[in-house]
């Protein structure tokens, strides 16, 4: 039964509320004249106050009315922004009317209702009235204070024209600051490996510092000797690849143990180069033949003879062995001089 | 895939290059010294290739020539570039005959085996022109008619390197033409003292005629025989790509000092006179040592230099030295 009391009273105050919002424009016109109607006796308003008297243009204001009355009477307030635009006023609602129950001593109830104002006209205006409906019928209007709404004062006899402010400067955020700082570490850390590279390769060492140990010509030149032989080039009827290797191998070798560019060299160019230096007059006489055989192989498809390819590896063997052993004498003929 | 006999080539290039030695005797019959004139003459003539002779006058070009004219048993002329020359001059032209009231042809000196154009840069473009059309397409065309020029036809143009003024140097593209640039220098001591003997001798030698041109045709299409193994087609690409990319070939030192490198006509001429100098040397088959025999005849004058090279005194010459001591031989 109580909830059936209760909804009843909700639904008679949304009905006035409706009713209020449709009925205020057509009462908007004549609200100066219903400002003389007095209110009800058991209403006494304590005080209407803006928190400014005066406003620059788009600033806010506060209007606070506070009223006494009955704690059983219920009034309901029709929303300001409405009777604002009902009535045009050049004022805006920025936060509409807000009821306080401030207290409640002795049966009676003090309220305190609210609204969030500015104005964007300069101008001195009394604000519309506020206006509130009783479960009797009865519609009651509040009366309103004076705003006086003014522009920002520009003195144009002292104006000073000012440049325009540059960018604000926030602070730098480590969110910021992180790719760089990352980005700065990874390009030290490959400087430093560059660094240490190339400086371990100038002194002949590994990235880790061991140093790195390099075959005499001779071993190098050996060992790609024994390599070609254990291909079995020739065999497998590609005397090209075989001859190749084999004057490669021995270029490679005279390149690093004459000093000759022999890679860059002809056959004949190279043998003349040698004349000078001392080697064995068999080795040289054999080197010659085997260089010529090796020219004819790979440039005019000569198919040589089995017992020339098997010779052709001693020879340049015989050469590698003859010219490093000369060599050591040599190396040992000048530490005895010292 | 191309098979070869090398052994029957061989034997084949034996036997046609004999007349190379002959060639040789009778030319130092009359030319002292200058085997290096005489044997690009020869490769010239073998591979059906032009040369530009550059060296000063008196260094018996002429009589180079003349003498190879003769051992060959062909006609010879030399024309004698001046700025007022005309193409007329050079190719012939049409003589309007009063007797038979007919317009006749006659032909220039250019109608003969061996062509010496003498001082060719004295001559203005539209001469040269004339000249290295007729040196490319190898006939002439006077009138409404086309005349092809006799075979084997060889043009041996010569320039003046110390006089400049006055002269018409030849394009980039007429030189490329010219499959051999043959720089003539003095002879030694020893030579010139021989020259005077020959010349206060009561009579001066005169070589014989101890070949046909039909040989020396004969002989072109045997050096075209020659063997030529992929390896050393490689490395005249190599060569020659040295002198268009230097960088690629760890000659970035030359990047600023070529402007413009060979050209594939240089690939050709280089094949072309290789074959050449190895059936002079009665080989049947190409060797590195013979394409970087003549790789200084063919690449110097096909090679730019940009104003950095000159102003350091750089000549192609030191170029190609550098691409050849860099270029790895087969």
């Amino acid at each position: 039964m109580k909830l059936i009391g209760k909804m009843k009273r909700m639904s008679f105050i949304l009905l006035l509320a409706l009713l209020s919002a449709f009925s205020f424009e057509a009462k908007g016109q004549d609200t100066e004249q219903m400002i003389q109607i007095p209110l009800p006796q058991w209403l006494e308003i304590k005080g209407s106050t803006l928190s400014k008297d005066s406003i620059l243009v788009g600033e806010q204001v506060v209007w606070s009315t506070r009223m006494a009355l009955p704690q059983q009477q219920e009034l309901v307030f029709v929303p300001y922004a409405g009777i604002v635009e009902a009535e045009k006023a050049p004022i805006d609602v920025i936060h509409d009317l807000q009821l306080d129950t401030i207290s409640i001593k002795n049966g009676i109830k003090e309220l305190d209702a609210k609204v969030l104002l500015t104005s964007f006209d300069s101008g001195y205006y009394k604000l519309p009235l506020m206006v509130a409906l009783t479960p009797q019928g009865d519609t009651i209007y509040l009366d309103s204070p004076f705003l006086d709404v003014t522009n920002t004062p520009v003195d144009t006899a002292n104006f000073v024209k000012h440049p325009i402010k540059g960018q604000a400067k926030y602070p730098v955020t480590l969110k910021e600051v992180l790719p760089w700082a990352i980005l700065a570490i990874v390009v030290l850390v490959v400087a430093y490996i560059l660094y240490r590279y190339i400086r371990y390769r100038r002194q002949n060492r590994d990235f880790f510092g061991k140093p790195i140990v390099q075959d005499p010509p001779h071993i190098i030149a050996l060992r790609e000797l024994d390599k070609l032989r254990g291909e079995k080039l020739w065999q497998n009827g590609k005397e090209k690849l075989y001859y190749t290797g084999i004057t490669d191998t021995l270029r490679e070798y005279i390149e690093a143990r004459f000093g000759v560019n022999a890679m860059e060299q002809t056959s004949s160019e190279i043998m003349g180069e040698l004349k000078g230096k001392e080697i064995e007059e068999r080795c040289y006489r054999e080197l010659d033949e085997l260089f010529k055989t090796a020219d004819l192989v790979k440039f005019a498809k000569y198919i040589p003879q089995v017992h020339e390819n098997e010779e052709a590896i001693p020879v340049a063997v015989r050469f590698v062995n003859s010219t490093f052993e000369q060599k050591l004498q040599e190396e040992k003929q000048n530490g005895e001089e010292k | 895939m191309e098979t070869v006999n090398i052994k029957e080539l061989n034997e084949r290039i034996q036997k046609e290059s004999a007349f190379v030695d002959i060639i040789s005797m009778e030319m130092n019959k009359v030319i002292v010294g200058q085997k290096h004139l005489v044997e690009n003459l020869l490769i010239g003539l073998l591979a059906d290739g032009h040369i530009l002779l550059e060296g000063m006058p008196g260094l018996a070009k002429t009589l180079a020539i003349n003498t190879l004219a003769n051992i060959v048993d062909a006609k010879f002329s030399r024309i004698q570039f001046t700025p007022d020359l005309l193409p007329a001059d050079v190719i012939g032209t049409m003589i309007y005959s009063q007797k038979s009231e007919q317009f006749q042809v006659k032909q220039g000196p250019i109608f003969a085996n061996f062509v010496l154009a003498d001082e060719i840069n004295r001559s203005p473009a539209k001469v040269q022109s004339a000249l290295l059309e007729a040196m490319q397409e190898r006939q002439v065309t006077i009138g409404d008619n086309t005349y092809k020029l006799p075979k084997p036809f060889l043009v041996m143009a010569t320039q003046n390197p110390v006089e400049q003024e006055g002269t018409y140097p030849l394009p980039e593209a007429q030189v490329d033409r010219f499959m051999l640039k043959v720089v003539v220098s003095y002879p030694k001591k020893e030579e010139e003292k021989l020259i005077i003997k020959m010349h206060n001798a009561r009579e001066f030698p005169k070589a014989s005629a101890v070949l046909k041109p039909e040989d020396i045709v004969r002989a072109r299409e045997v050096v075209k025989d020659v063997y030529m193994d992929e390896k050393i087609e490689k490395y005249i690409v190599d060569i020659v790509y040295a002198t268009r990319t230097p960088d690629e070939y760890g000659l970035g030192k030359l990047k600023d000092l070529i402007s413009y490198g060979a050209s594939p006509r240089a690939s050709i001429s280089l094949a072309m006179a290789s074959k050449a100098y190895a059936f002079i040397k009665r080989r049947g088959y190409v060797i590195p040592e013979d394409v970087r025999a003549v790789c200084y005849e063919v690449l110097r004058h096909r090679i730019g230099l940009t104003y950095e090279a000159e102003a350091e005194n750089i000549t192609t010459e030191n170029i190609i030295t550098d691409i050849i001591n860099t270029v790895e031989v087969p």
